[in-house]
């Protein structure tokens, strides 16, 4: 078990409600996608889950527990991976040593971290050629492998992805999107995907949730959603 | 040139060396220039002053307190600097909370030893002789003091995961914590032991240099120069900043007469700026 339970979550910032109210529930080896325009509250909603921001209101749950709480840091233990908007590599770090700081939760166990880094080095071959190098010298989509990577060394029970394709040329970006089916798929991890590119997203994910200023505005599996017209509406922010 | 100048400079650049280590120390996960650094400083030349001059007390018991007050020090200096800068927001809070919290140690200081400057005789009285010149003891601490923190701090940043974390604190203190890294204990630890390290460099140096009770901002200074000099955040460019204006200012002030001292430390900090802004050692630091 290590279900993701937001319930009724209300962030506001700068006197703004950045969530409104928001609830979703993400299950064990599920694939959700969080979709919506721009200022949706899809970013909000993984940095409070991580423990970045400090909800006004409502309650989050990770392996029925809640988490609301706990401080950031120790909510990676707990098993929540995250990938940033915009991957915040860190550019001075080597790759590998970017790679090491992602098993910090897991330091005492150096046999583990060392067979991870081989694992990482095995699913992202070109991480393990540029090793040694400045990871501010990688390239866009060599950055984002890094990022996704590095979360994955902490050995998390779900993974949130925040537009990892931003930035990514089409051929990149659909090369990322097999990784993820692939660490769905083998590894069975349970994965949170905010995206922008909410069609490639909806093929990806088995649900998803369509956020509109801060809330719920549609939910559902991806196959009935992908064509349904209130997804573009949503996007184009038509609908009221 | 006699080589009893060199020697009283490495001296001096040591002290210098080892404020700007301690500055660096709190540097490195926070990006701050402490300018309350050197009340730490103070504190040790203080409370040497009080246990060992005026009480008496036993060496290892005058550094277990010394150690302990300089934790506690570290402890409300990082409440002190850190509250107002998370809470403002402001990328430049910093300036002032560091600032506001030099002149309240500094009060504070003043209020107890109005009049009075820290000098007590030597731990261990005894000089070295290194071909006719003279190397006290207390100054030889101080300089084994110096290699010590230099080697500790660059190979615990260089070789151990919690140094690779506190770079990473530096960069991006959000991408830190959500790989698990506990950020706010590891900047109060900095602060803690920033101000242990400087405490007890103010406890071993101020029988041989004369140190009052409102000189901390001098010594802030002197570690600020010593660290711009050799490059901001780096260990290494802490040492041969704070070595170089040690030296410098000891042989300009017996070639030229006191006065000239400080004047060729701060000239020389200006030709640095304009030859190499980021120091010696110093790495461009990259705007979040």
């Amino acid at each position: 078990m290590s279900d993701l339970r937001i319930e009724g979550l209300t962030i506001t910032y700068g006197g703004a409600k950045a969530l409104d109210n928001l609830s979703i529930e993400v299950k064990t080896g599920e694939f959700v996608a969080l979709l919506g325009a721009n200022g949706a509250g899809k970013t909000t909603t993984l940095r409070a889950t991580s423990g970045l921001m400090r909800p006004a209101a409502g309650k989050i749950f990770f392996d029925g527990v809640e988490i609301t709480k706990v401080p950031g840091h120790k909510r990676t233990a707990l098993g929540i991976g995250h990938v940033p908007e915009g991957r915040q590599i860190f550019p001075d770090h080597t790759v590998e040593e970017n790679l090491q700081l992602g098993t910090f939760v897991r330091r005492k166990h150096r046999a583990e971290t060392t067979q991870s880094l081989e694992d990482m080095y095995g699913l992202f071959p070109r991480l393990k050629e540029r090793h040694k190098q400045a990871a501010g010298t990688l390239s866009g989509g060599e950055a984002q492998m890094l990022a996704i990577a590095r979360a994955l060394m902490s050995r998390p029970k779900i993974l949130m992805l925040d537009e990892p394709s931003l930035g990514l040329a089409p051929q990149l970006v659909l090369e990322l999107f097999k990784y993820l089916k692939r660490l769905h798929a083998e590894q069975g991890l349970t994965i949170l995907l905010v995206e922008q590119q909410a069609r490639l997203a909806l093929q990806l994910a088995q649900r998803a949730y369509i956020l509109e200023r801060g809330a719920v505005k549609i939910e559902g599996k991806s196959k009935d959603l992908i064509n349904d017209p209130r997804v573009a509406e949503a996007y184009l922010g038509t609908a009221s | 040139m006699s080589l009893q100048i060199w020697i009283d400079g490495l001296f001096a650049g040591s002290v210098f060396a080892i404020i700007a280590l301690s500055m660096t120390i709190v540097y490195q996960p926070t990006r701050i220039m402490n300018f309350a650094q050197g009340e730490g400083f103070i504190l040790g030349a203080a409370l040497g002053y009080q246990l060992v001059g005026v009480w008496k007390w036993p060496l290892i018991q005058s550094l277990v307190v010394l150690v302990i007050a300089a934790a506690l020090m570290g402890f409300i200096m990082e409440r002190m600097v850190m509250l107002p800068v998370q809470l403002s927001g402001s990328k430049f809070a910093w300036i002032i909370a560091t600032l506001a919290a030099a002149m309240i140690f500094q009060s504070a200081f003043n209020i107890k030893y109005v009049n009075v400057t820290f000098s007590y005789f030597d731990l261990i009285e005894k000089d070295i002789s290194i071909f006719g010149a003279k190397l006290s003891v207390q100054k030889l601490l101080v300089i084994l003091m110096m290699i010590i923190v230099f080697i500790a701090n660059d190979q615990f940043l260089k070789r151990t995961l919690w140094g690779r974390s506190i770079r990473a604190i530096a960069h991006n203190p959000d991408t830190s914590t959500i790989l698990g890294i506990p950020t706010k204990p590891v900047i109060k630890l900095a602060f803690i032991t920033g101000t242990i390290v400087i405490a007890l460099v103010g406890f071993l140096a101020s029988p041989v240099i004369i140190v009052a009770p409102a000189a901390g901002l001098f010594f802030t200074i002197q570690g600020f120069t010593a660290a711009i000099i050799g490059g901001v955040g780096s260990p290494k460019g802490a040492v041969v900043g704070g070595l170089m204006i040690g030296i410098l200012d000891s042989v300009v002030r017996s070639w030229l007469g006191g006065t000239w001292g400080l004047f060729s430390t701060f000239f020389v900090l200006a030709v640095i700026l304009i030859l190499k802004p980021n120091g010696f050692f110093g790495k461009r630091v990259e705007g979040r």
